[in-house]
């Protein structure tokens, strides 16, 4: 009985050798193929490789400083009209589609002029530009630059502040020259730059449209009603986001423009944290002042903590009250800086006293 | 599979695996490129398209119309002839840097460009090629500034950059500029090179004339660069050694720079220099701004560099009156 059983299972074991032999024959051609195939396929993707790199695009061949680059520097192109296309009037057509920019690329745009925009805390950049249904050079760019708060914005507005302004009841800060409006609103800086001088009408609706739809309410800049108007250059009231007159601690500083005595001169100001911030500040400028050439004089008064520095045969004249460091930038005389220098300490103590 | 399969098996992988790990051995190369060899490998290295036997010249042409200016401008440094020759292929370098008007002089000034077209054209010039790599879109920066109409209206060949217009290039003794992308593609051929530049503030440099004209040749992210904005510059001179440069400052921008944006940014200087000294072209150029030689950090830096020269008053100069 058990031989019996023995044989069975040694003939059905070897029915199945039999039966699988040709399978396995099959498989081992099915493996061979596949390996073919796949190394067919790895000498295609070699030789693509190859060829690729024979055409070497060195210009695409560069770190990207940011994922997201790609969606910053878009160029939308859409049949909906974009956000500042709603703003023109309607006989403006696109010129080109509207365009965003981020500060890893604002250079593309703007180039070198972009380390004053990222200075003051820019955030991005819209432009488009339009132009007249019927005339190919009658075209203008929107610049609509989100500098994050007023004072920002009022940073690049007034630092950039062309010499021919002329006012434009449009917001607190606002101009336009011959052929561009500029201004600030809220949080944004915009400039409207046209390629001719004929479209003033458009830019001023353009400006208003805006302002309209954006109702927002902009910072007060406190500073600048601290500037005596005496002998004050209208419209000359600047904010220096960072490293004002090349002194790298210097930043937030409001300049105003004073004509005395035929004299041009600049009073600066910058409210700080605190009164300890304010004197270790005018201290430290002091100090620079002094290690690049300029050497102390007698400012020739009993208020406390002034000092007068003359410098490449120009006067320094630097102090601080309270919270805020205060002073006069390269007066041609010692006479002029002291006379405006204690005009503006006159005008924060009165501040004090009101408080 | 049988035991034996398994170890033949086994071995044949091993040794492939070694053959690829001894391949792969024998082709790394530890050391890297050597910096020496770089300019002569597989990078491309600008050739010197200066005239030397000319030496320096310059001419200071004072008057409104620039095609009258420039055309006096060449006449007095030799003529044309003596820069562009029969069937010579003329490369010019125009600032179309942005997509602005031409009033606006943030690029070069098409009219300009047309009358110097012209002048290599009837000089014998076979081809006359105009290129440049914009901070914007280049399509949109030729056609609004002027350029791209002027270029085909005069008989010139404008080149747009694309991808494959790039070669890596290292120059020789730079420190910044190596294995960097340049437009190479329009230089392809050509013999002689002009460099055709407005006088333009600039907020990074203090100033954006001849030498910093050529920053247009440069691809991938030059922005960075800008954080050490005299070196590049006097890296980009070093990089192109031109036949000649014109700098316009016929209208000059005095604010605002590079970009402008407002024609109260500009100043009518009335004046066109033409020089085989790019360094003596901007020395001349910073005064036009209202600023020295030495206010602008890049220019004494391509003089001390041998480039040119500062004082251009040394130069054969001069100085004459159109119309």
């Amino acid at each position: 009985m058990f031989k019996s059983v023995v044989k069975w299972i040694l003939i059905l074991k070897e029915y199945r050798r039999l039966q699988a032999e040709p399978m396995a024959n099959r498989s081992r051609k099915m493996e061979t193929l596949a390996g073919i195939a796949i190394l067919a396929t790895l000498v295609v993707i070699a030789a693509g490789i190859l060829v690729k790199q024979s055409r070497y695009d060195s210009k695409l061949f560069t770190a990207s400083l940011s994922p997201s680059d790609s969606s910053i520097a878009s160029t939308q192109k859409s049949a909906k009209p974009s956000e500042l296309q709603t703003l023109v009037p309607d006989d403006l057509i696109p010129l080109t589609p509207l365009e965003t920019f981020g500060p890893e690329n604002l250079s593309d745009k703007i180039d070198g002029k972009a380390e004053l925009y990222l200075s003051a805390g820019f955030r991005s950049l819209k432009s488009q530009r339009f132009k007249k249904s019927e005339q190919a050079d009658s075209w203008l760019e929107i610049l609509l630059f989100d500098m994050g708060s007023t004072r920002n914005a009022f940073a690049v507005f007034s630092t950039q502040r062309r010499a021919d302004a002329e006012p434009v009841q449009l917001t607190l800060h606002a101009y336009r020259t011959g052929n561009a409006l500029f201004f600030v609103h809220g949080q944004d800086y915009v400039e409207i730059i046209a390629a001719s001088g004929d479209l003033t009408d458009e830019m001023l609706a353009i400006g208003k449209n805006f302002v309209n739809r954006n109702p927002v309410s902009s910072e007060k800049l406190s500073e600048q009603a601290l500037f005596p108007r005496e002998n004050l250059n209208p419209g000359s009231i600047s904010l220096l986001a960072s490293d004002a007159f090349g002194f790298s601690r210097m930043n937030n500083v409001f300049t105003a423009k004073y004509t005395i005595d035929g004299q041009e001169m600049r009073a600066f100001l910058s409210l700080r944290h605190s009164d300890k911030d304010a004197q270790e500040l005018a201290e430290a400028y002091h100090r620079f002042l002094l290690e690049n050439g300029g050497s102390d004089l007698d400012p020739g008064t009993n208020l406390p903590g002034i000092k007068l520095v003359e410098i490449f045969d120009l006067y320094e004249l630097i102090f601080s009250h309270g919270k805020a460091l205060g002073g006069v930038h390269e007066a041609e005389s010692k006479d002029t800086a002291l006379k405006l220098g204690l005009a503006l300490y006159q005008e924060l103590q009165k501040v004090d006293q009101k408080q | 599979m049988s035991r034996r399969d398994f170890l033949s098996r086994s071995v044949k992988a091993g040794v492939l695996v070694a053959a690829a790990g001894s391949l792969s051995y024998w082709l790394y190369d530890g050391k890297g490129p050597d910096p020496a060899s770089q300019s002569s490998g597989d990078n491309v290295v600008l050739p010197d398209f200066s005239i030397g036997d000319l030496g320096g010249r310059m001419s200071i042409i004072t008057g409104e119309d620039r095609g009258k200016t420039v055309d006096l401008g060449l006449k007095a440094i030799g003529g044309i002839e003596r820069f562009i020759r029969k069937n010579d292929r003329v490369l010019i370098k125009v600032n179309a840097a942005f997509a602005t008007p031409p009033i606006l002089s943030a690029t070069t000034n098409p009219q300009l460009l047309s009358e110097v077209v012209d002048l290599c054209l009837k000089a014998g010039a076979s081809s006359v090629v105009v290129t440049d790599n914009p901070i914007n879109d280049p399509q949109s920066c030729f056609a609004l500034s002027g350029i791209g109409e002027a270029v085909r209206s005069a008989g010139a060949k404008l080149m747009l950059p694309t991808g494959s217009s790039f070669a890596s290039t290292t120059v020789p003794k730079a420190k910044l500029i190596r294995d960097w992308p340049l437009l190479y593609a329009p230089f392809e051929g050509v013999n002689k090179v002009i460099g055709i530049a407005p006088v333009k503030d600039h907020h990074r440099s203090g100033a954006s004339m001849v030498m910093k004209n050529w920053y247009g040749l440069l691809g991938g992210r030059r922005n960075i660069f800008h954080q050490n904005i005299n070196d590049i510059i006097l890296e980009l001179a070093m990089m192109v050694k031109p036949t000649l440069v014109i700098l316009d400052g016929t209208t000059t921008m005095m604010t605002n720079g590079p970009t402008g944006g407002s024609l109260s940014d500009l100043k009518q200087t009335n004046c066109m220099i033409v020089s085989t000294d790019q360094v003596a072209a901007d020395a001349f150029g910073a005064s036009l701004l209202g600023k020295k030689p030495a206010d602008l950090p890049f220019i004494l830096k391509a003089q001390d560099a041998g480039l040119g020269t500062a004082d251009y008053e040394s130069l054969k100069l001069v100085r004459e009156r159109a119309g």
